[in-house]
């Protein structure tokens, strides 16, 4: 009787156990779903080649992490990009955020801003700054260089003022947001080339030129001739030194190239963080994306309805599986398999070069569901082919008079790789 | 040998005592020794280097600024696969994650139930009556015993822990262990040390009873047996605040020789002070829920009465912990801001701020909780009717607060909804999404726990003092006082800027802590020679009394859990911040669904194996039923008991 009571009570106890961790879960699940992605690695690019617009749009997506910012910002989002400035500089009327000096710039007149304070862009104020006493208070104090960085404060334009705030934010602090006590001379921004946000000297100046260049006048993009002469040298050298020397610093050029391995361009693009892969020994704990089995895939998604209703809106152009894995990899927004989610990152049309993709994708082509089992991947629960292997063992049982072969499993595969409607009948 | 059999005679035995805990006292010296071959060292390898010529190479702290010699490689660019394991398909990071959570969890109970037991021990000794005396004493050796078994799996996770951090980070842990690595080796021998320490003061606790003076030698263990655990835990945080921001490395992670340096990193003193009362809190929890479940299955009114008194004491223990664990906490954002702000934006407005509001959640569902508990707990208080009137109100207030304190800033709703409000921010409930509100309302829920408290206080007690008309009216306007000066600065900072209001919370906070000592102290004060109303009818707590302790129980794991999340996520894709790069495919921050799924399986885990260790106390009480009976305290149901609160 006693025991019986000590059960119930057990019982009921855990019972209340899992209902309290049930709800505390649940209510996680209930809020909004942010995944917060390493940064991606810097894109390789020749400034010498780029156009300032190029540059412009390069440095919104750094700041921003979308080149429509105030698309992000209306749909309740604050939009930052690995620079991570709008966590503290305000950039639009609508955006909240005080800690820094604001860096908005209107280019029409606004009824929030009578006195048309606002219109005075960043570029416009940095070509003062370095003429103020302020900043000759600061080249005094700083004459044996900053710090943290080094760095003795010696900006003659508005462009080198910006460039040096990247580098050295506390060569020169807006008077009233310093860190407090400090008497206004250390800034609470971090140095920008190095850790945590760490931006190489081209995204930096794609940054200024973004600021330079706010109100759409394209003329005052000084950026790449500020940054060479702020430092007595020309932009991608010491990168190119370091390359040679054979050191990759965090965040250096990642690019697919002819020459990479299917391997090597799923090592270097990070294809293994989400999938499985037969035949890539990286790539066998991916849990995000589907299993890329291709070979059996691509002809299936081709034909599905999704993909056919993507197509008649002019999302989607796929006419062959492998026009549909490069498809997939330059604008993966595009269509996105049934039971997944749009997670997959946007730049890889920059980081590919064409015949690295062409090989990628006939790689991806020769993958097949025999070969997934072969290796023991199987798909995700939430790929609505559902699981090879349990598809193999349903053909087990249904032929119960003996034990498949191998052979027998590869003809069963090779049967479901070949129509997507024998594969749900099999299934 | 004779000489030890002498000093085991009864005569002799305190001199055996006071042996016994000198050489206890000297093996806590022990440690310190590699600290000082350090610094021995240190100067005479400086001029041998120097003599080579070009060898000494110095370069600058990462945040402290100050020179120092290169005594290490730097930090490994580390690459995948090659520097990371698996398990199969799992995730590398999950499984490191259960497995850190589940030594933190026991390893937190076993620090916080001895500081309890020092606590009960201390108050046993202190008791002129004998029988309370024995009460307390036989409490706090419950509290150990239950800790006892915890202690062994503590150990067995840590090697678990350890197991798994160089099958799946080995390059990540050897960088730490080249570091930490003389620290590493005073973390074991202090380990041993507890642990012979834990063994004499748990099994001698019957023999050191006999005589006043060797109680107090038990005592004397019990305080070096809580200085350990609190050195052990101080090194453990040392690793977790070097990780999250580093110093005593330059900035390529070559370690500069001084381990100080690297120990004294910039936000370790929050780190672990917010961590000692949340292990003090979580610790009051468990018991508490154990105490509950014995409260429920006991036979008789006596152990009814015993485990009723034993889970109030154990929550009351825990909740004076939880109510500076806030506090702690702001400070601990504060230093966070301080160090980098960018971090502490993460926190609060950026990537993990949904994760907060987790946080908040919990915290709002422990406080509700306790003052749910209180108001059950009254029922068992003749005179407490006279309060039952007020509780409606209380709840309303605590209600509206906990709705403010859960109001997010902006929603993330439809194209459609956004269009129809007109932005992210609804026109009116965002106003209470923001700063200013959420200060007055976490400081109005605990303003109302510490009123609710000061009328549990007094439930069934008449106040006799010749000023108790002027004492009861103190204390009204501390509290009126109090509230109405919280919510005016909560009002007032909507119409100041971010920089200025930020400074607002601490006028908020000491309005909150005058409630708490000052109206604490004086109500106690007022209840000295009180007129009693009847006596606690202690074992007719209701169930749902005892429920809402499990309930508290649960909240103060999962609390832990993911205030751990917030912490150790908000590295971002960073093994050590700003040194070491996370190069695994896991280096990324899973949304908060995830999250709260791994925090509700390690809580279940936690109490699976906590049932388990529970279970082997309950054997132990089944094997000695007669010495039990002897000790157990006589005729306590009924009788006013002079805990904690009266």
């Amino acid at each position: 009787m006693e025991k019986g009571k000590k059960k119930s009570i057990i019982l009921k106890v855990g019972v209340w156990y899992v209902f309290i961790l049930a709800v505390f879960a649940g209510y996680t699940n209930w809020l909004p779903q942010i995944r917060g992605d390493a940064p991606e690695a810097a894109v390789a690019v020749d400034v010498a080649s780029v156009s300032v617009e190029d540059l412009k749009e390069m440095g919104a997506k750094i700041i921003f992490g979308t080149n429509d910012p105030e698309g992000a910002l209306a749909r309740g989002e604050n939009p930052a990009g690995k620079g991570q400035c709008p966590l503290c500089h305000q950039f639009f009327l609508d955006q909240k955020a005080d800690r820094c000096p604001n860096l908005i710039a209107l280019s029409t007149e606004n009824t929030a801003d009578p006195e048309g304070l606002l219109k005075i862009t960043e570029e416009q104020r940095s070509h003062k700054r370095p003429l103020t006493a302020v900043y000759d208070k600061f080249k005094t104090k700083l004459v044996s260089g900053e710090t943290n960085s080094g760095i003795t404060p010696h900006a003659r334009s508005g462009g080198e003022y910006l460039i040096e705030s990247e580098y050295c934010p506390n060569c020169f602090v807006v008077p009233g947001y310093a860190v407090k006590g400090t008497d206004d001379m250390v800034s609470p921004m971090p140095i920008i080339n190095k850790p945590p946000i760490e931006l190489t000297d081209t995204e930096i100046v794609a940054v200024v030129t973004f600021l330079q260049t706010r109100d759409g006048d394209m003329s005052k993009a000084t950026a790449k001739d500020s940054w060479e002469s702020y430092f007595g040298k020309k932009l991608g050298e010491g990168a190119k030194a370091e390359q040679a020397a054979g050191g990759a610093a965090p965040g250096s050029t990642t690019v697919a190239l002819d020459t990479d391995t299917p391997e090597q361009i799923v090592t270097k693009m990070g294809c293994f963080a989400c999938h499985k892969i037969p035949g890539i020994a990286v790539a066998k704990i991916g849990m995000v994306g589907p299993l890329l089995i291709e070979g059996t895939n691509a002809v299936n998604r081709i034909k599905s309805p999704e993909y056919k209703k993507a197509m008649a809106e002019g999302k989607v152009h796929a006419t062959t599986p492998k026009d549909y894995i490069m498809e997939s990899i330059v604008n993966p927004g595009a269509f996105i398999v049934p039971g997944f989610n749009d997670d997959m990152l946007k730049d890889f049309a920059t980081k590919f070069t064409f015949a690295a993709l062409s090989k990628m994708a006939d790689y991806l082509l020769e993958q097949t569901a025999e070969k997934a089992i072969k290796e023991g991947l199987d798909r995700l629960p939430n790929e609505k082919e559902g699981s090879l292997m349990k598809s193999a063992k349903v053909q087990t049982n249904q032929n119960k008079v003996h034990v498949v072969s191998k052979e027998e499993v590869r003809d069963q595969v090779s049967m479901v790789s070949k129509g997507g409607q024998n594969h749900k009948e099999a299934l | 040998m004779s000489f030890l059999k002498g000093l085991c005679h009864p005569k002799r035995m305190k001199w055996g005592a006071v042996a016994l805990l000198g050489l206890f006292g000297l093996l806590l010296l022990l440690p310190l020794m590699p600290i000082q071959a350090i610094a021995d060292e240190a100067p005479a390898g400086a001029p041998a280097a120097t003599e080579g010529a070009t060898a000494v190479e110095k370069a600058k702290d990462v945040h402290w600024k100050i020179e120092g010699i290169v005594s290490g490689p730097p930090a490994p660019k580390l690459k995948y696969p090659d520097n990371y394991g698996t398990y199969g398909t799992f995730q590398s990071r999950t499984l490191i994650w259960v497995a850190n959570q589940q030594h933190l969890y026991f390893g937190s109970f076993v620090l916080a139930v001895p500081m309890f037991v020092l606590v009960m021990e201390l108050v046993g000794m202190l008791q002129k009556d004998k029988r309370m005396a024995k009460k307390y004493d036989d409490l706090a050796h419950e509290f150990m015993k239950i800790s006892l078994t915890a202690y062994s799996i503590t150990a067995i996770l840590g090697g678990v822990l350890i197991f798994t951090f160089l099958a799946l980070y080995p390059g990540f842990f050897m960088y730490l262990a080249g570091i930490f690595r003389p620290v590493m080796h005073i973390y074991a021998l202090l380990f041993i040390l507890e642990s012979g320490i834990l063994y004499v003061y748990y099994y001698g606790w019957d023999r050191m009873n006999e005589s006043a003076y060797l109680k107090w030698c038990h005592l004397s263990l019990s305080v070096l047996l809580n200085t350990v655990g609190l050195i052990l835990m101080f090194f453990a945080n040392t690793w977790v605040a070097f990780m999250q921001s580093p110093s005593g490395v330059d900035e390529q992670g070559r370690f500069l020789g001084n381990i100080w340096m690297a120990i004294h990193t910039p936000l370790v003193i929050p780190i672990v002070v917010h961590r000692i009362l949340g292990n003090a809190a979580f610790g009051g929890g468990v018991v508490a829920a154990y105490a509950a479940y014995r409260l429920l299955a006991a036979k008789s009114p006596e152990e009814k009465a015993h485990y009723d008194w034993m889970s109030y004491t154990a929550m009351f223990m825990g909740v004076l912990n939880l109510i500076p664990l806030p506090f702690a906490g702001y400070w601990l954002m504060r230093e966070v801001y301080a160090y980098r702000q960018q971090m502490g934006i993460t926190l609060m407005g950026g990537l993990l701020a949904w994760v907060f509001i987790m946080q908040a959640t919990m915290i709002a569902t422990l406080f509700v909780t306790l003052n749910y508990y209180l108001w059950t707990a009254m029922g068992r208080m003749p005179g407490a009717e006279r309060y039952y009137k007020y509780f409606k109100y209380m709840l309303l207030v605590l209600i509206v607060s906990t709705l403010t304190w859960l109001t997010p800033h902006t929603l993330v709703m439809t194209p459609a909804e956004l269009k129809a409000m007109g932005g992210a921010q609804h026109p009116v409930v965002g106003n209470y999404g923001v700063m200013s509100a959420k200060n007055t309302a976490i400081n109005t829920i605990i303003t109302t726990t510490v009123l609710c408290f000061c009328i549990y206080q007094r439930a069934n007690k008449v106040p006799t003092v010749k000023w108790a008309r002027i004492g009861n009216l103190a204390l009204a306007a501390i509290f009126v006082g109090a509230e109405l000066n919280i919510l005016f600065l909560g009002i007032y900072g909507y119409y100041i800027p971010a920089n200025v209001r930020i400074g607002l919370s601490v006028p908020q906070v000491c309005s909150t802590l005058s409630t708490l000592f000052i109206g604490v102290t004086l109500n106690t004060m007022m209840l000295k020679n009180a007129r009693s109303l009847g006596e606690v009818r202690w074992g007719q707590m209701s169930v749902r009394g005892a429920y809402a302790l499990f309930l508290l129980a649960v909240a103060f794991t999962w609390t832990m859990a993911v205030m751990g999340y917030i912490r150790s996520s908000v590295r971002l894709h960073w093994h050590v911040n700003e040194i070491m790069r996370d190069a695994s495919p896991w280096a990324f921050t899973n949304p908060i669904g995830y999250a709260g799924n791994i925090n509700s399986m390690n809580v279940l885990i936690f109490w699976t194996m906590l049932l388990f260790v529970f279970w082997l106390g309950s054997l132990t009480d089944k094997k000695v039923p007669a010495k039990v009976k002897e000790a157990a305290p006589e005729g306590i149901v009924g009788e006013t008991i002079p805990v904690a609160s009266h």
